[in-house]
């Protein structure tokens, strides 16, 4: 089936004016599968890292959100060991005015802000209340170990 | 001198008007005031190295150069503070060599007595005691100089406004003319509608004034990349060949006078430019023979924002906008946000949003009641009743050939979902 315009010009824009820090490029095969890459914000214990991700529009993109998983390991209480990722906007609070960057931007805002009272990785949610400090060390070392180029 | 000759050089190969190059920094001359200035404070026995000093150790009011008066009217000169009895400088951090220069200057000044001298009481002297006095010494050469820069200053900031209000006029002129040919039809046979819109489409991708990118943050261009990107827009426009699609005869000629406002501006932006580089560079060259620091405190004086900075192409572009590209509307400002298609049947919510009718139709069938922009529950209340007829009406005007091809699309899209439900319905039954 024919690609949506929509659809068109996202990956336009995407291309012509990518966000700093963030980068998604369509398959060849499938425009609607992208690798996408997110930068560790500064000051936050990811930072240097970079992070791989894959997102796919389904069908009814944008009446549904993006489907979007962490292929990197990352120790973060929004995201599980599967790289699921627990953010309002990629579930019920979705938009169909939203777009691929801006979500993208979320997430790399979400780096940068994690919110152990809203888990999704229960584990790590408990070591962040309970030992912040410890928590932020694993997750600089995990970092180091598996989004360093 | 290199610069006094690339500059001379400028004025004479572009073709500047006679009116600008006699408005144009007298660079060669300015420099010349500056020796006089030189030798003039070497008669006061103040080298450029003892001027250093001085400008660096003093601290406080013993010292001072400065600019006295208002722009129309003023004096550059040196204030001196010593004590009044023994004339020695209220300062202890001076070198002895820079003492010593300043003392004779002090001593030579009062034999005179003709310079203005006042007595004045220090009001709270804790840490001096007894009564200060202050001489003031007047510049010629210098003042010479800076009335010569300042109405140079004047007469360009004169001509650049002079120029600003042309081009601006010829804009405004120029608007009208196309908007003329570009009515759309019924109301004009031969309009060029399209042609015109892609021409300024691609002038605003061009971003040829400023940056069209957010990472770049809408800077203003330089010269040079302001000239590399109407270039690239020219070709463009060439390489489409869109010249070829104007209908009506008016159009080429308005084409041409388009891209002449536009090499105005530049070459207003260019003189204008190299004008100011002149002026720094001899300021510079000032505080290198005299070291007083002209260079910080003149500019500020001439004018709080600093002289010569007016925003020209800010101005001229803001102009260009809104009564010249403003009046051909572009697609992209009335595109539905869900699926990027020109928003027809648009029907605006109670919120004020704006979607396009099939969008808004599989919203309610989704159930969704939020608006995708505000998230105001209002999508489930709309009805017949939303449909913004005006602005209906616009789209199928402005945009006839993209309306007609999204209406036919919407109702492909509303045919095969109703085949779908025969089709899942038929399933169901057998």
């Amino acid at each position: 089936m024919a690609l949506p315009k929509r659809i068109i010009k996202e990956t336009e824009r995407l291309v012509a004016e990518p966000v700093p820090g963030i980068n998604a490029v369509p398959h060849e095969d499938n425009l609607r599968y992208f690798d996408v890459t997110i930068h560790g914000p500064t000051q936050s214990p990811y930072e240097g890292g970079i992070f791989r991700l894959e997102l796919f529009l389904p069908e009814d993109y944008p009446m549904t959100p993006p489907k979007i998983r962490f292929l990197t390991k990352i120790y973060h209480p929004n995201i599980d060991k599967l790289g699921r990722i627990c953010l309002d906007v990629l579930k019920g609070n979705w938009s169909p005015a939203l777009q691929i960057r801006t979500i993208l931007l979320s997430i790399q805002a979400l780096l940068g802000a994690p919110n152990p009272d809203d888990p999704l990785a229960n584990d790590v949610a408990q070591r962040w209340k309970e030992d912040e400090k410890a928590a932020i060390e694993t997750a600089r070392a995990w970092t180091v170990t598996h989004a360093k180029v | 001198m290199k610069f006094a000759h690339s500059f001379s050089q400028v004025l004479e190969e572009e073709d500047f008007p006679a009116d600008w190059r006699a408005a144009a920094i007298r660079y060669r001359e300015l420099k010349k005031c500056i020796r006089r200035v030189q030798s003039e404070l070497l008669d006061l026995g103040l080298t450029v190295e003892v001027l250093k000093g001085l400008v660096e150790e003093a601290e406080g009011p013993v010292f001072k150069y400065m600019f006295d008066g208002t722009v129309h009217s003023f004096q550059p000169k040196l204030v001196l503070t010593f004590d009044a009895v023994n004339g020695i400088p209220l300062d202890l951090n001076l070198s002895q060599d820079t003492r010593r220069s300043l003392e004779n200057l002090v001593k030579k000044e009062l034999g005179k007595e003709e310079m203005e001298a006042k007595s004045l009481a220090v009001k709270d002297g804790t840490e001096i005691c007894g009564s200060i006095r202050v001489v003031e010494i007047a510049l010629n050469s210098d003042s010479e100089f800076f009335h010569l820069l300042t109405s140079e200053i004047t007469s360009l900031e004169a001509l650049q406004s002079k120029s600003e209000s042309e081009i601006r006029s010829h804009v405004l002129q120029l608007g009208q003319s196309i908007t003329a040919v570009a009515a759309p039809k019924p109301r004009n046979s031969k309009s060029d509608l399209y042609p015109w819109r892609e021409i300024f489409r691609i002038y605003l991708e061009s971003g040829i004034f400023f940056s069209n990118l957010e990472s770049e943050s809408h800077q203003e261009r330089t010269v040079e990349k302001a000239a590399e990107r109407l270039t690239f827009f020219t070709d463009e426009v060439r390489r489409l060949g869109i010249q070829t699609k104007f209908k009506n005869p008016y159009s080429p000629s308005l084409f041409k006078m388009f891209l002449s406002v536009n090499m105005d501006v530049l070459r207003v932006m260019r003189f204008h430019d190299i004008n100011r580089t002149a002026m720094t560079k001899i300021l510079k060259k000032f505080d290198k023979r005299t070291a007083l620091g002209a260079c910080q405190t003149f500019p500020v004086f001439v004018a709080p924002t600093g002289p010569l900075t007016s925003h020209l192409s800010r101005a001229i572009c803001h102009t260009l906008c809104t009564s010249l590209l403003n009046v051909i509307p572009q697609l992209d400002d009335y595109l539905c946000p869900i699926c990027s298609s020109i928003s027809v049947k648009p029907v605006r919510l109670s919120c004020s949003h704006i979607f396009c009718v099939r969008c808004l139709v599989k919203l309610q069938r989704a159930n969704k009641d939020s608006c995708p922009m505000c998230r105001r529950n209002c999508v489930l209340g709309a009805d017949a009743g939303n449909l913004d007829i005006g602005l209906y009406n616009f789209l199928k005007e402005y945009f006839p050939k993209e309306a007609k091809i999204k209406q036919a699309e919407n109702e492909r899209e509303v045919a095969v979902e109703h085949w779908k439900n025969i089709h899942s319905e038929s399933c169901v039954i057998s």
